[in-house]
């Protein structure tokens, strides 16, 4: 037990509470009754949870029955009465000064609403996989790579005997798993034949592979089955609730049986053992559909060594779960020597492996490797939502701050006589936090409103599923409550105590003066706001440019008005010819379309992960010294559909029968990788693929593309000639014909490939799509970004106002001595000019920072402008100036007897 | 009747006083209540269906003895009144007289 030698005590505040509240009647029991309780609990529970049982019972027995005779009786009458004069007073302030009233309130409100939007959709970006048990004692294991010293890549996918050798090596290691993605990367289809109806056939992407400990490790919710046994055995399959209902509505599923097929002609039986509630949204594995590993094993002669046993292939995700209190430190340290003594070949060729370990719960924000199960978040845009969000709740309570205080004016007549007929200026301070809390509760209650309103736009916007429901989040309700009071009160507590220090005589007199200081702090949060404003400007300007940027950059390879079809599921496999035949028919028969202009078959298509990567070397480098390349297979027409540019050599060709065996094309990257600098040198060159035992000779390079988004690097590929390996169907067509093109596509599939829906989609669509999580970040920091200036503008209209009222004097006298209306305009709005400036002269540094450093995540990135800096600038003072000009050309405007007349 | 209405959780409390006899006060009701029910239940519900039982006047109570465990504090001993026993008596057989009521064929499905 981890507490000290002194007895542990029940929570003081609770007993100050309950003391405060409970009848002397009840409480000599009470108290005893609760620390009986809380020494039972001790033993039970420890102390921390003991204590937490006594302070909730103490919160929960505040009932009436047991409140003391003070809190109900006679001695509070004068206080209630003062309470509903506070209340009076409080709503004929706001009723008497609706406008500034208005602001005030939506102000606030606006920017709490603003806040707990951006909180609910960082607190679901942050909590990702914090809901499995353990968390934090489960890790993946990552693989890094260094061949001759250099890096080749950090990969999320691992060798398969890892989890159990780390369970056999280490004694901290308790617990493995590791799942195998082919959901992602194969079309699978599973049918239920048996059903009573028409067999139910599904197409599944959430579909995973998993060993046996999976399920019990990452606690699965099972419905039925058992977590720990029903992935044991081969060909058995553990489905989703939402699944089952798919294939069996109210059906018992499990013993059914679901025929997996998928495009490598595997086709196979298996068992429904369980079923497990849906899994959540925020996870970084989403699958609907897990197999057991077991079952890959009898899928060809070398299959235990290829998925159980082999050091060969790495593409499975490795988790281990360690002892609670274990060190992943310490832990990474003794991997070297795990890779030793696996893999004692890798020193010969020159080429390092690290291990390491990422937090489960790291993984959705802060990891983006090779082979990720999913597009990963970003964790930089999270930390400055955040602070946006902070920022805007910050400036609405400046507005308050300041409305209230210049607001004075009006009161100090109040405040006098109240001092006068003998308020003490505690009670006064009362009043004004007593308007304060009202001003903060309406705020709150609009608030919500507001939120209630802006949720459907704001899904839409954040790309939060809408299965997490905003009002259930705690932490949402936990920060209103703190809004709430650090809003009441420490907004609050300034303007009280400015208001409840004026002088009565002077007040009374009408002479009225703002203490420097008041000015002086007032400037400030002026400076403040308008400095964030700036920022919050010229950072959405940056992240449009980067994001225009990324749309227009040159990939190297052209997405326009192609459409993908991907191959059909169920296709003729009772023979490899009769599938190719089908193949053939089918792109054959669009080319002989004159709307179509190119059609070529393919393993990859851009945006997507390329799926196998290919051990290869020069013909010169020494044998296992060899570099992963992306290996892509297509047809003859591959680079042409593409629009790719030959830089060296010719594209493959029908002319040159011998490309059809030995041709390879490879990328810029990939020919300097292989230590040809100059793309012409490595022509008519042989490279060895050593994972197929294979050699082919390169007659081409094709210019470096992004075949993934612009954050990662090009990277280095290898083109060989295969176009029966037709994952896809890249069709490019004329822009003006594409509903008719779309007619024949559909027309000829149905004919050669009948019995498969068809499916398309346009490539640009699809390779945009890379860029949800910045365009959410994007349209977020916009749509913030505007309310933080609107809010601020807010702030702005009251003050300038008052400026000018406070002025009033003077501009008369002015004005009697000559002064044009632009003459008095200038003198109002100068003050506010040199505001502004300062303010974003503040902001440019701090802003060109943060922009610098979210702009360093991406591999490909435009500058920052200055001439952004510029705009941000004009904008906010123009924004500004046509705020103020309400209040400044009405004074300057008024007649000087009016306005002199007052005293 | 409101005042004298014993609701479902009232009587629970009310048989475990008067089964604990002179040892019922709030800790040694709310683990009985606890075994019994099954389900955890916290001390203040206890104390506040206790407060209310003696308000109707089911239940009488007086101060015990101090104890040390208790920090020097002394328990409420909670007794059962005879107005308190007849409410149980009138509960138990309303649910008998309607208990020989239900045909015997729908108790056996």
């Amino acid at each position: 037990m981890s507490y000290k030698n002194e007895t542990p005590t029940p929570p003081k505040l609770a007993l100050w509470f309950l003391r405060r509240f409970c009848t002397p009647r009840w409480i000599e029991e009470i108290e005893g009754d609760l620390e009986e309780e809380f020494l039972l609990n001790l033993p039970k529970y420890g102390i921390k949870k003991a204590r937490r049982i006594y302070f909730w019972t103490v919160i929960k027995s505040f009932r009436p029955y047991l409140l003391t005779e003070k809190l109900k009786s006679n001695n509070n009458y004068k206080q209630s009465v003062m309470f509903s004069n506070y209340l009076k007073i409080t709503l004929r302030a706001l009723m008497k000064n609706k406008v500034y009233s208005f602001i005030n309130i939506s102000g606030l409100a606006i920017g709490i609403a603003g806040a707990l939007l951006i909180l609910h959709y960082v607190s679901f970006e942050s909590n990702y996989d914090k809901f499995q048990e353990d968390y934090e004692d489960i890790y993946r294991v990552s693989l890094d790579l260094f061949q001759n010293g250099e890096f080749v890549y950090h990969s999320a996918e691992n060798y398969p005997p890892l989890g159990q050798s780390m369970v056999n090596d280490f004694p901290e290691v308790v617990e493995w798993a590791h799942l195998y993605n082919m959901g992602s990367k194969n079309n699978v289809v599973i049918t239920y034949e048996e059903s009573p109806g028409e067999p139910v056939k599904l197409k599944h992407r959430r579909f995973l592979y998993a060993s046996d400990g999976f399920l019990s490790m990452f606690s699965a919710d099972m419905i039925a089955g058992d977590a720990k046994t029903a992935l044991s055995e081969p060909l058995t399959m553990v489905i989703s609730e939402s699944t089952a209902k798919k294939y069996f509505g109210d059906e018992d599923p499990i013993g059914k049986k679901l025929r997996l097929q998928d495009d490598d002609y595997n086709n196979e039986n298996c068992v429904v053992t369980g079923v497990f509630k849906d899994v959540p949204a925020n996870t970084h594995l989403k699958y609907d559909v897990l197999i057991s590993t077991s079952t890959l094993y009898n899928r060809f002669e070398q299959a235990l060594t290829r998925y159980r046993d082999g050091w060969i292939r790495k593409d499975f995700y490795t988790y281990v779960k360690l002892q609670p209190n274990a060190s992943p430190v310490t832990l990474e340290t003794k991997f070297p020597g795990m890779v030793e003594k696996y893999m004692p070949q890798l020193a010969d060729r020159n080429s390092v492996h690290n291990f390491h370990l990422q937090p489960l719960a790291d993984i959705h924000l802060n990891s983006h490797l090779a082979d990720e199960a999913e597009l990963n978040g970003e964790a930089e845009p999270i930390t400055f939502l955040s602070i946006i969000a902070i920022f805007i709740v910050v400036i609405a309570w400046v507005n308050y701050v300041n409305l209230a205080t210049s607001r004075s004016l009006d009161r100090a007549r109040e405040v006098g006589i109240r001092k006068v007929l003998g308020s003490l200026r505690s009670q006064l301070i009362r009043q004004f936090l007593f308007e304060s809390v009202t001003i903060n509760f309406l705020a709150i209650v609009l608030a919500l409103g507001i939120m209630l309103v802006a949720l459907p736009s704001f899904y839409q916007v954040s790309g939060i599923p809408q299965e997490v429901v905003l009002w259930q989040n705690q932490t949402i309700w936990l920060t209103l409550g703190v809004i709430f009071l650090v809003g009441s009160f420490v907004s609050g507590f300034y303007p009280a105590m400015v208001l409840s220090s004026f002088k009565p005589v002077s007040t009374l007199k009408g002479k009225f003066r703002n203490s420097s200081s008041g000015v002086l702090l007032r400037k400030g949060l002026v400076i403040f706001q308008f400095a964030t404003s700036a920022a919050l400007i010229i950072g959405t300007l940056t992240v449009n440019k980067q994001m225009s940027y990324m749309r227009s950059a040159d990939l190297g390879f052209d997405i326009e008005q192609t459409i993908v079809v991907e191959r059909a599921a169920i296709a003729d496999t009772s023979s490899e010819l009769g599938r190719n035949r089908q193949i053939q028919l089918f792109t054959d028969g669009l080319r002989a379309e004159s709307g179509i202009v190119a059609v070529s078959t393919s393993g990859i298509v851009p945006g997507k992960k390329i799926r196998f990567k290919a051990d290869i070397r020069g013909y010169h480098q020494p044998q296992g010294e060899v570099y992963p390349l992306s290996f892509i297979g297509g047809d003859y027409e591959l680079i042409e559909t593409l629009g790719m540019e030959i830089i060296a050599g010719r594209d493959f060709s029908r002319d040159f029968p011998s490309d059809a065996d030995t041709a390879t094309l490879v990328t810029r990257g990939a020919a300097k990788l292989l230590g040809y600098e100059n793309p012409e040198d490595i022509l008519g060159q042989t490279v060895m693929m050593e994972s197929f035992r294979d050699a082919a000779i390169v007659i081409g390079v094709v210019e470096d593309y992004n075949h993934e988004s612009l954050r990662v690097r090009a990277e280095p590929s290898l083109f060989t000639l295969s176009p029966f390996w037709a994952e896809y169907f890249l069709i490019r067509v004329n822009e003006s014909s594409i509903p008719q093109a779309l007619d024949i596509i559909e027309q000829k599939w149905n004919t050669v490939f009948a019995g498969n829906p068809f499916d398309y989609f346009f490539l640009d669509e699809f390779f945009n799509n890379q860029y949800k999580s910045e365009m959410q970040f994007q349209s977020m920091f916009s749509v913030f970004s505007i309310l933080a200036i609107v809010i601020g503008c807010l702030g702005l209209f009251g003050l300038s106002a008052f400026t000018a009222m406070k002025k009033t004097k003077e501009i008369g006298i002015r004005k009697v001595l000559g002064a044009s209306v632009q003459g008095v305009f200038y003198m109002l709005s100068k003050e506010f000019i040199v505001l502004i400036v300062i303010s974003n002269i503040i902001a440019w540094p701090i802003i060109y920072y943060a922009m610098n450093s979210w702009l360093q995540g991406f591999e490909y990135r435009t500058n920052i402008d200055f001439l952004v800096f510029a705009i941000a600038l004009v904008i906010v003072m123009l924004v500004a100036l046509l705020t103020i000009s309400f209040q400044t050309i009405k004074s300057a405007k008024l007649n000087p007897v009016d306005s002199l007349r007052y005293e | 009747m409101k005042g004298t209405y014993l609701g479902e959780f009232e009587e629970v409390v009310l048989l475990t006083v008067a089964m604990l006899e002179d040892s019922g006060y709030g800790i040694s009701v709310k683990q009985e209540v606890e075994k019994r029910t099954q389900r955890s239940i916290n001390l203040s519900a206890i104390h506040s269906t206790l407060y209310r039982l003696e308000k109707k006047g089911f239940l009488n109570s007086k101060l015990g003895e101090t104890t040390k465990v208790r920090g020097g504090k002394r328990k409420r001993i909670f007794f059962i009144t005879p107005f308190g026993v007849k409410s149980l008596k009138e509960a138990k057989s309303l649910r008998e007289d309607i208990w020989n009521s239900i045909p015997t064929y729908v108790l056996q499905k």
